[in-house]
This record gives structure tokens, C-alpha cells and sequence, in this order.
């Protein structure tokens, strides 16, 4: 299946700010399917931005992000406090159709990190 | 460890879906109801977790196909309903529905608020983005995937009004006025998330402009217009609106700014385009009284002539150029009518949905659509057959393809898969049809009922076409909120017959149950060029009937509901004016379908201007060719009766290969069997339709499939020729003058440009010669 729309809530927690998945607890990675849309939703007063990680969750530098196509690594432009984020990322998998998991932080705040499972 | 975690992480329920419910009873939708010639309520637009369903496998519909419910953030529509909604704000995640059924009598007056809380911040950056320069809704690959610009493009989704669909009533100001774009309103930036302008903002401004536009608005002379300017809305609101508008200038957030534009509109004399957060409507729906057409004007006192406004008379040639003395101005309140009203509103089965440009379709797949009954002498008659308030028990049925962003903004789109993968679709149409909510829900039915069903295709995308039922019987009373004359009613050609509803088509069917119980499915097949899709379109259930308990013989009513004089036939020599509009698609430079009407995209500029008061015959094109689509026309405020159709990809029974067809159009010089008609691909005075068609008794239609093109090849693929399809309507465009539009209901070529402006205009003749 594929073609739904996911909002992660970026909320509060504590000095910091935490990403929770819909419908689901901060910490928890947000499921997705091939082809769904995925936003931030800012609910704290600071600006974060979702940045493409590793696995341990270190952002990747600016030369290996990609924009523009399906299946690039770009996950949102900063995001202002109380709003949402732009462009709303296009979920894929990769040719091969497995499951895949991206892995994020927030660019201004490193401690501050999410996953999205991507499944085939 | 980190293993164990990964693992842990995979086995979390994927999002809480789960598959859809089907079986369940077809659910009734909450009422808004008239009382005493008021319909009377709030309509709410809120932001809602609510289950929608996505079928399995994503590939075009088969019998085999099911559905999964994914807990999504839409935008819906909610009331103030007798019973009340189901809660689904926050977290609470509700059962789709479509809006509350508005239901009301010719001659009402419609008083309602409608209220913008959509918290624009659960959908990707949706507010309007206009005023951010750079216009569309973006992600990962659209808008550049399809080469769209604003404002033909998806844009603006938190940004709503209403379309009062089948209305004929004034476009202007607060009524059937689908150019203004009411904001969401404000919220608290905290965790309470609360939207600033809520029920009590303005109610104390709307009931006295309630009260106002009553006195305003009399019933004997629906053709008042009022409001007409910014001053006639109540000072606290417009204070308030402009306060919230500069304020959401102010926020630094968007290069272009909105209280200008109103102010400059406001200046002008024109009707405000923006607001925030709240907004009344108020229009009466015209009452024909007279028991003749054209209208007859009735002796006028000499204390009532003496009060009458006197204006120039009109030149042009209307349905009785005696009976519209006086045209072109709306009348004021006040004074004695000095024009009669042409056309009154046809009691049935319409509708109402978000119409904001650039969000049509994501609004309407979200559930943003809801039935509007308009009662009169058709449900009086029926009920004096079927026994007192029958009518108000019977069958509702909202059809919807329920979805979110659409295909494009995933990088997929026609009969391309999203996600930018080029998974071929296969005739892809949409997303399967859910009534009222559900998919796939009973209605139950005694053995040999007689229901009557108001069915409403309210669906972004797709037709459905319906068969029916085995074992069943069905008559129908009326297309799309109009009522069959009794020579259509009676017709054997439209009884037991297949149901074509194109995307905002309605209709009233008769429904009979067989004698014997038991269940049987009403199957559909989506579709978007009928004669193409026809053929190879799976049939799947769209409901299931269940014929259960004691016998209830009932017969078909024998004679159709009395037909309002009105409605009679717009006959050839009515017509005073004619019009060629011209739908295409083509593919762009990305490769996406674009889609115009006379060549041009929306661009706010008027594409058509009409005299008020005259009748038009239009001629209706499709210059679509490949993949065919049956665009489906409609005009706001007049039905209209077509009277020609021209299907160039028409078919016949091949009469030696039984189960085969035959194209019914061949070239001059191939030899024909019966049934078939050669055109001249050198002459397209010979492309119109095998054999002449009536215009008697033509149906009243305001959606209609323009049957897409075809082109001729020779032998070696080259096109010969390209002969495109189309229909002839007939239109009174009376009572009421001002802005409206036309465009495709596939709801996402509108959003795309597939859409003009109106004008319908008063004739004021700089000069007389009597």
C-alpha cells in the first residue's frame, strides 16, 4: 500500500524538543510505505530543521544530500516555530523494494533525532 | 543490542491501519434542517484523524481488491446536526463522514456560518503559498514534476469556501460566491493549540446580520440582491476581519499581503476576496410561484408603480423580452420587483463543497462535500403517494473517493504510479467509492420496497457507473437535482437501466426490491472517458442490498412529480446567442497532462460573457485524444439542457462477432453495416452524429462528459485527422447577473487551470432610440 500523508509533531521535552511519529510516543520511528508523504509539524517556539543522518545518528555533510527527485535524501527546510514544513518529503524505497530506515536529527539541535521506516 | 532495538522497532503496528469495515448498515449523516423558512447552522472546517480507505493493491480496481484504513489528517466538515457528529478532533481518531446534509424548502432563506479551524500546521506547509512568491504546495518533486505555477496549481488546501452545487441563486457576496478564501483562523501557540476565532467570535455580528438580511431578503422577490458592499456586514466583523488580516500581514511570514486586496476591492465596489476564520452566508432560494412560463407580469397598483425603479430597457431578445423590462440591475430591497423571476430553483437532491482554486481536489477527497435537499411540490407529490415525510426517510447516498494529497505532489499521476517509480496503473480512476463514509455498507430493504435513493457522486476523480441490481428494479426521478417531465419518467429507455454518475452528477432513483430476500450487490465501475473505460473496467461492490423481513409490495408512483413550468424545453428559436468552448489536454514539457479550456489556463480573467437574461446554445468540445477523457463540464447558478452528442469513439454490437463492437464513426468509403455512419475526415461539417437527435424533453443537466476525441490513422500510424467530441447545451441565463464559473469536475484539472470566469451582465445601452 501506499499514498498516505504523516504529520510528526515536533513537541517539547524537557530543554530540548522530541520527534513524535503519529499516532505514536517521541522516540518511536514513524512507518511509512513506499510513496507516502511525510511533514514536521513545529510545536515548540524554536526553529528545527530534520537533517539526514546515519545510523548513529550523525548528520550527513552537505555534499551527500540530494533534492529535487524521488528517492533523494532532503527532508525539509528549516521549519519555523508553529508551523509546518516544506516540501513535504516523498517516502521511497529503494529498486530492490526493501524495507528502508532514515535516519534524522535536527540540524540546529543534534541531540534531537528521529527515524522513518520506509516499508517495500 | 542495537539489533534487538531495530527489530523491536519493525514489529510496532505499521501506523495502525487495518482493513476497512465493510457490511456495516449505511450509515445516516447528520442533518442540518430548516425550521419554519430558515436553514439555519454552523458548518464547521476542521483538521481530523479520521479513517480513509486506500485499496490493496494501489493498481486499478478488481473484484479481488480490498481496502485498508489508515488513520490520516484530513479536512472536514462538521455542523451544528441533530444528532451530533461523532467526536474526531485531536488524537481521536473518527469514522469518515461526508458533511452534514443540509436540508431545506424552495423559498427558504439559508442563514449559515461557516467556520475555518483547520490547523493548517498536521498537513504539509498547506497555508496558502501565494504569499510566499513561490505559490504551490511542494514536496519532494512537485510542483517540478509537472511543470504546474501558481495558481494553477495545488495550493492553499486550509483555505476553503462552499459551492452550493445546483443552486440558482445569486453568486455574489454572501451567496453562492466561490471566489472569496476564508483563512483558518488563528491558534494559540501553546500546547492547546486553540483556534482564536471560534463560535462566539462573531455570533452576536451574524445574528444581527441574519436579522438584517431576513428584512433584506423578502420572498416575494427572490431576485433582491443583498449585501452588496463591505458596509452591509456588521462593523464589529468587518473591524474584526480587517484587524485579523493585518495582523496576519504583519506577521513578516508573506510577501504578498491580503487586506490591500481587500481594500482596494472594498474601494472599488467590489466584494472582499479574503477572510479569517468566520463567514456568513445568506441567500434565499428563489421560489417559482407562477403556474405558466414564460412568467406573466401581474397588474401593479399605482402606489407600487409609483415606487418602481425605472431603468433602460433592454435590447436583446430574452425569453420574453416583455416579461424582463428592467433587467440588468439587481433588484433593492425595499422597492416594488420590477422584473420577474425566470427560473426558480428545482426542488431535489444537490449538493455542496469546498471550491477554493487550487484546492478543490484535496479538499473534496478529504470529505469536504455534503448532500443539500432542497424540498418543494416534487417531494409533496411523491409523498402524497408514498405517505406523509417518506421522502425525508429514505436513502442518502454521499459516494466519495476518499483520499489525501493527490497522485501528483508523489510524482505519479493519470495511469502513472506514485512515487516517481513509473509503476504502470493500468486504468487507474481513483480511489474505490465510499458511501456516506464507509465502504462497501448494506442498505436493507423489505421484499417488493419501493426506496427512493438520492444517490450524489461527489467525487474529485471519477464516474461511477452503476448497474443494476440483479433481481432488482429501478425508475429514475431526476438528474442532478432536477426532476424527470413525466414523459422521461414514463420512457421504457430510461428504466431498469445502467446509472452513469460523473464526478458531482446526481440522481433520484426509484429503487424496487425483489420479492424474495436476501443480499445482492450494487456494483460500480469507476471511470473517467466512459465509452473507453467501459469495456475493461472490473465491476466491484459499491453497497450491498439486503432484502430481509416481511413483504412490502409497493408500486413504482405511476405518474412523475408535476413539472414546474420553468423547466419547460428551451426551444431553437429561444435562442438568442451561441458559444464554442473548447476542453483539451495535451502533455507538457515534463510530460504531465496539462489541461485548458480555449486554450488558457485559469488566470481569473473572463473567459465568456453572457447578456443576463438570454438564452444560449453552446456547443460543448473535447479536443482531448489521448488518454481519452471525458472532461466533465459544469457551469454554476443555470442548468442547462443538452439537446446533441457527438462520441467519436461511439461503438456498436458487432451484429457477426456477438460480443464484439464496431466503431459506430468510419471514414467515407469503407463499407458500413447498420448502425454505422461514415464522416469525411476532410470535412468536419460531416463530425455530429449518426442520425438526428431530439431536443424534446431534453434532460436538465449541470455536469455533463464531454466525450473525448478520437484520431484517424492510416496504415502506417499517422494521423489522418483529429476529430474531437462534443455536446450542445442550451442555457437561460437569467435572474441573476455577476461573476461565476465554468470547468472540468475532475476536480484536480480545475485546480491545474481547467477552469474560466462567466460573466453574466446586465445590458445598460449607452443610448435609446425610442
Amino acid at each position: 500500500m501506499a499514498g498516505q500523508d504523516w504529520s510528526i509533531t515536533i513537541v517539547p521535552s524537557g530543554s530540548t524538543a522530541a520527534f513524535q511519529p503519529q499516532n505514536g510516543q517521541a522516540g518511536q520511528p514513524q512507518n511509512t510505505e513506499n510513496s507516502d508523504l511525510v511533514s514536521w509539524n513545529n510545536r515548540t517556539g524554536e526553529q528545527h530543521q530534520p537533517w539526514p543522518a546515519t545510523a548513529d545518528y550523525q548528520p550527513l555533510p552537505d555534499d551527500q544530500i540530494t533534492k529535487g527527485t524521488a528517492g533523494c535524501n532532503y527532508l525539509s527546510d528549516p521549519i519555523e516555530p508553529w508551523e509546518s514544513s516544506q516540501p513535504a518529503y516523498l517516502c521511497t524505497v529503494p529498486t530492490s523494494g526493501e524495507t528502508t530506515t532514515i535516519y534524522y536529527v535536527c540540524k540546529f539541535h543534534p541531540n534531537e533525532h528521529g527515524t522513518i521506516v520506509v516499508n517495500a | 543490542m542495537r539489533k534487538l532495538f531495530f527489530v523491536l522497532l519493525l514489529a510496532l503496528p505499521l501506523a495502525a491501519q487495518q482493513p476497512c469495515p465493510t457490511g456495516q448498515p449505511l450509515p445516516k449523516v447528520p442533518e442540518i434542517a430548516a425550521q419554519n423558512g430558515f436553514l439555519r447552522g454552523t458548518i464547521t472546517v476542521a483538521s481530523a484523524q479520521v479513517m480513509i480507505p486506500f485499496r490493496v493493491p494501489t493498481t486499478a480496481p478488481t473484484a479481488a481488491s480490498t481496502y485498508n484504513c489508515y488513520p490520516q489528517w484530513v479536512r472536514i466538515l462538521r455542523g451544528s446536526t441533530t444528532p451530533a457528529y461523532p467526536a474526531t478532533t485531536g488524537n481521536n481518531i473518527g469514522t469518515a463522514m461526508p458533511g452534514p446534509t443540509l436540508r431545506a424548502r424552495v423559498g427558504d432563506l439559508v442563514q449559515l456560518t461557516l467556520l475555518n479551524q483547520i490547523d493548517p500546521n498536521v498537513f504539509p506547509y498547506s497555508i496558502d503559498q501565494g504569499e510566499k512568491s513561490f505559490g504551490c504546495d511542494q514536496t519532494t518533486v512537485y510542483p517540478a514534476n509537472a511543470g504546474d505555477q501558481f495558481p494553477n496549481c495545488f495550493h492553499g488546501s486550509s483555505t476553503v469556501n462552499i459551492h452550493f452545487h445546483g443552486s440558482h441563486t445569486n453568486p455574489n457576496a454572501t451567496g453562492d460566491n466561490v471566489f472569496l478564501e476564508l483563512r483558518p483562523s488563528p491558534r494559540t501557540q501553546d500546547q492547546a493549540n486553540a483556534p482564536v476565532v471560534n463560535g462566539e467570535t462573531f455570533k452576536s455580528a451574524f445574528d444581527d446580520f441574519f436579522k438584517q438580511c431576513e428584512s433584506m431578503l423578502k420572498p416575494a422577490d427572490p431576485l433582491i440582491e443583498w449585501p452588496t458592499k463591505w458596509s452591509d456586514l456588521p462593523a464589529a466583523y468587518t473591524q474584526k476581519q480587517e484587524e485579523l488580516l493585518k495582523a496576519y500581514d504583519a506577521s513578516g511570514k508573506y510577501q504578498k499581503k491580503l487586506w490591500p486586496v481587500d481594500a482596494r476591492q472594498i474601494a472599488q465596489g467590489a466584494w472582499a476576496q479574503y477572510y479569517i476564520g468566520a463567514y456568513p452566508y445568506c441567500w434565499r432560494i428563489p421560489q417559482y410561484t407562477q403556474t405558466v412560463w414564460p412568467p406573466v407580469q401581474p397588474p401593479v397598483s399605482e402606489s407600487a408603480a409609483a415606487n418602481m425603479t425605472k431603468v433602460q430597457p433592454r435590447h436583446a431578445h430574452g425569453p420574453d423580452p416583455a416579461n424582463t423590462e428592467g433587467a440588468g440591475t439587481a433588484e433593492m430591497p425595499g422597492k416594488e420587483p420590477t422584473r420577474l423571476l425566470q427560473m426558480g430553483q428545482s426542488p431535489g437532491t444537490h449538493w455542496y463543497h469546498a471550491h477554493k482554486h487550487g484546492s478543490t481536489a484535496i479538499n473534496v477527497s478529504n470529505g469536504m462535500t455534503g448532500a443539500f435537499i432542497m424540498e418543494g411540490q416534487y417531494d409533496d407529490d411523491l409523498n402524497a403517494f408514498y405517505g406523509a415525510n417518506w421522502t425525508r426517510t429514505q436513502p442518502l447516498m454521499v459516494i466519495n473517493q476518499l483520499g489525501v494529497a493527490p497522485n501528483l505532489e508523489r510524482g505519479g499521476g493519470g495511469t502513472t504510479g506514485p512515487g516517481g517509480t513509473g509503476q504502470p496503473l493500468g486504468q487507474d480512476k481513483g480511489p474505490g467509492f465510499a458511501v456516506n463514509g464507509q465502504m462497501q455498507p448494506v442498505v436493507s430493504m423489505q421484499p417488493g420496497e419501493v426506496q427512493m435513493w438520492r444517490i450524489v457522486n461527489t467525487s474529485s476523480r471519477a464516474g461511477a457507473y452503476l448497474s443494476l441490481p440483479t433481481g432488482f428494479q429501478w425508475r429514475q426521478l431526476s438528474q442532478d437535482g432536477v426532476q424527470f417531465n413525466n414523459a422521461n419518467y414514463t420512457n421504457p429507455i430510461f428504466q431498469n437501466q445502467p446509472l452513469l454518475l460523473m464526478p458531482g452528477n446526481r440522481a433520484d432513483m426509484l429503487v424496487m426490491a425483489p420479492s424474495r430476500t436476501g443480499s445482492t450487490p450494487l456494483l460500480v465501475q469507476n471511470v473517467v472517458d466512459p465509452t473507453n473505460d467501459l469495456p475493461t473496467a472490473a465491476q466491484v461492490t459499491m453497497l450491498t442490498i439486503k432484502v430481509a423481513g416481511t413483504a412490502k409490495p409497493m408500486q413504482f408512483i405511476p405518474q412523475a412529480p408535476q413539472f414546474p413550468p420553468f423547466l419547460a424545453d428551451i426551444k431553437a428559436n429561444e435562442v438568442t446567442g451561441s458559444k464554442v468552448i473548447r476542453f483539451s489536454t495535451s502533455k507538457g514539457s515534463t510530460g504531465a497532462s496539462d489541461h485548458f479550456i480555449d486554450n488558457k489556463q485559469f488566470s481569473g480573467e473572463v473567459g465568456q460573457v453572457v447578456l443576463l437574461n438570454t438564452v444560449e446554445e453552446w456547443k460543448v468540445v473535447n479536443e482531448t485524444y489521448g488518454p481519452p477523457i471525458a472532461h466533465p463540464f459544469h457551469i454554476h447558478i443555470n442548468p442547462f439542457q443538452v439537446v446533441e452528442v457527438f462520441d467519436p469513439n461511439e461503438t456498436i454490437p458487432d451484429p457477426n462477432n456477438p460480443g464484439k463492437t464496431l466503431p459506430m464513426y468510419v471514414t467515407t468509403g469503407t463499407s458500413t453495416v447498420a448502425g454505422q455512419c461514415a464522416i469525411d475526415l476532410t470535412d468536419s461539417t460531416t463530425w455530429k452524429p449518426c442520425g438526428k437527435q431530439s431536443a424534446d424533453n431534453a434532460i436538465w443537466w449541470d455536469v455533463f462528459a464531454i466525450p473525448s476525441g478520437k484520431q484517424f490513422k492510416d496504415t502506417s500510424g499517422n494521423v489522418i485527422a483529429s476529430v474531437p467530441g462534443y455536446f450542445k447545451m442550451r442555457s437561460r441565463f437569467v435572474d441573476y447577473a455577476g461573476y461565476y464559473v465554468l470547468h472540468c469536475h475532475i476536480l484536480a484539472h480545475e485546480d491545474r487551470g481547467m477552469m474560466t470566469i462567466v460573466e453574466v451582465a446586465p445590458l445598460r445601452s449607452p443610448y435609446s432610440h425610442h
